[in-house]
């Protein structure tokens, strides 16, 4: 049995499902609107920003550049791509639970094992494609319009300026990390899916999970010190990371490892699960 | 004749609930298998078990002589099965399923295969169709055609006609015919449709409150039964006390005005007649029967008491 067939087949089922554009459409208009609108009214956008530092900085240039559009549009849709991944993810078992093909699947000669490995693998795959749609759209988007130039971030510490040649491995490296930020949302979907014999349950929980972790991560309350470093949720913005300077390794590195772990307990749990599971539908 | 599936004290509980107590028959090559029971009886949970959906708690389920729990994946390659309802991808057309299905068998399975197996159930010419468009009968047939894919040696069939027309519970019935005559295959068959079992399996298993209640040739375990015999004469009241009293017929019933009914074991029947010949009863017509359903009544009823 060739498990690239398996994956194949998964990906068949992704395409021919409407709701699986419905991200990447999403993407697409949000994209549009948000640069369209730095376009029309970009420099008072940044103002905000520039203003605070006119007194002890000049700004030359092409401040308002691609580079900074695409950072803008991907800080506004990181938060909400969970959502469009997970109304896709949630779906992979338990929409196939409730349409009885479930019981289809689990009768021809594959193990269960590898149904849910090809599940995964089409799952990440999905994530992948989403992920780099919102680069190319961002970035393509973002310099045809505007250009190029020097990178120019507001973060904790203060104002950044990275220099133009210095940003491409940038985002390529905040891309992965969002990959893989998002694709820990997608993992736990499909976990989430392997307990559900309906779609909107995984989706709706998924989400809850994620509003939940986010709340405990930015409470300010002592008692959630000690958990906070472990939520996934807490590293879902890592990739602004990339972005700054000194670039700070070490940090990036605990979040790859957080998020990695969250994918290994999802896999487990899932793996195991589903192995044993009854299928009565 | 190698015995295809043997299921041996099959035992499965959902929380309280035992829905399987003690589970036993085997299948033979080139039988079409009855598995009867009432609603609830534990038949879907056990032909689940026998698929490797339901992990059953005890017992031991052989297919093709090896272990369901140790070469599940092997014996899953030889068998084709519709499990209560054919439930496809509807945003698919029958083609797109059919070859997401045979991807995932054991061997290659080529567009032309399809299209012959397509054509086998009278489906080629929709094969481009999504299969949300397709009617229940349309969907039955796909799929019967997705249980034929990989050639299988056993087929299981739960429910194939349930939900179908008149017109549409024939044309599955003949698929199954074909199957059994023309592809030769082993197949097992549940079904509500007594009439539908009687006529195509040749053995049969009953099941009632999640044990087996008897398993047998279908011909066999029908003539140890009475036969069911519908009489007219010209003087029922007359033939009724006499079926009564003479041969001791308990179950003697006044089906209408001009017919009584009654069972009574085929031997007698010549008996009767004449009998009833020598009180002066005009007998104008004799009917008898032995039926699957009525079999299956008792089988039951005497289950439960």
């Amino acid at each position: 049995m060739n498990p690239f067939k398996n994956v194949y087949n998964e990906w068949v089922k992704i395409a021919a499902k409407p709701r699986s554009y419905l991200g990447v459409g999403a993407i697409t208009v949000l994209v549009a609107v948000i640069v369209f609108a730095l376009k029309a009214d970009g420099l008072s956008f940044i103002s905000f920003v520039t203003a605070s530092f006119e007194q002890t900085l000049t700004f030359g240039g092409n401040v308002l550049n691609g580079n900074l559009v695409a950072f803008i549009v991907l800080q506004m849709l990181v938060i909400h791509v969970p959502l469009l991944v997970a109304l896709i993810t949630g779906d992979l078992i338990s929409g196939e639970s409730a349409m009885g093909t479930l019981r289809l699947l689990l009768t021809h000669p594959i193990s269960r094992h590898q149904v849910l490995a090809s599940k995964y693998m089409a799952g990440a795959m999905y994530t992948a494609f989403i992920v780099v749609w919102l680069g190319i759209l961002a970035i393509g988007l973002g310099r045809g319009l505007f250009g190029t130039g020097d990178l120019m971030v507001l973060n904790s510490d203060g104002l950044v300026i990275i220099p133009e040649s210095d940003i491409t491995w940038r985002y390529v490296g905040a891309f992965a990390v969002a990959f893989l930020a998002l694709n820990t949302v997608a993992t736990l979907s499909i976990a989430l899916s392997c307990f559900s014999d309906n779609s909107v349950g995984p989706i709706v929980a998924t989400m809850s999970i994620i509003i939940l972790f986010t709340i405990i991560g930015t409470l300010d309350v002592s008692i959630f010190d000690s958990i906070r470093p472990f939520l996934f949720t807490t590293h879902m913005a890592s990739w602004r990371s990339f972005f700054e300077d000194p670039f700070p390794m070490d940090e990036i590195s605990n979040s790859v490892w957080v998020l990695m772990i969250h994918h290994v307990i999802f896999w487990a749990i899932s793996f195991f699960y589903f192995h044993r599971k009854d299928i009565t539908t | 004749m190698s015995t295809v599936v043997s299921v041996s004290h099959l035992q499965k509980k959902f929380g309280s609930f035992q829905a399987l107590q003690d589970v036993n028959f085997q299948v033979h090559a080139g039988d079409v298998f009855g598995f009867l029971g009432p609603n609830g009886a534990g038949k879907s949970t056990a032909m689940r078990c026998m698929l490797g959906l339901i992990h059953a708690d005890h017992g031991d389920i052989r297919l093709f002589e090896q272990s369901l729990t140790t070469n599940k994946v092997g014996i899953l390659g030889r068998i084709g099965n519709i499990i209560e309802k054919p439930d496809f991808y509807k945003y698919l057309s029958a083609e797109a399923n059919l070859k997401i299905f045979a991807r995932m068998a054991s061997q290659p399975i080529t567009t032309t295969t399809i299209h012959e197996i397509l054509d086998f159930v009278g489906l080629l010419d929709r094969r481009k169709d999504k299969v949300k468009g397709f009617s229940h009968g349309m969907r039955q047939r796909l799929g019967i055609a997705q249980t034929l894919l990989a050639d299988p040696d056993l087929i299981v069939l739960d429910e194939p006609t349930t939900g179908l027309d008149p017109q549409g519970i024939i044309d599955v019935r003949k698929l199954i015919l074909r199957l059994k005559e023309e592809k030769g295959k082993t197949i097992i068959l549940s079904s509500h449709q007594l009439q539908e079992v009687e006529m195509i399996a040749n053995r049969m298993v009953i099941i009632n409150h999640g044990h087996t209640v008897i398993e047998g040739e279908v011909a066999t375990l029908l003539n140890a039964q009475d036969c069911t015999v519908k009489m007219s004469t010209d003087n029922n009241p007359k033939a009724q006390d006499l079926l009564q009293t003479r041969f001791a017929i308990s179950s003697v019933q006044q089906e209408n005005q001009d017919i009584i009914q009654f069972s009574v074991k085929k031997e007698k029947i010549p008996m009767i007649i004449e009998v009833c010949v020598q009180e002066s009863i005009g007998i104008f017509e004799v009917e008898s029967k032995k039926q699957l359903e009525n079999y299956f009544i008792q089988m039951i009823q005497n289950e439960s008491i």
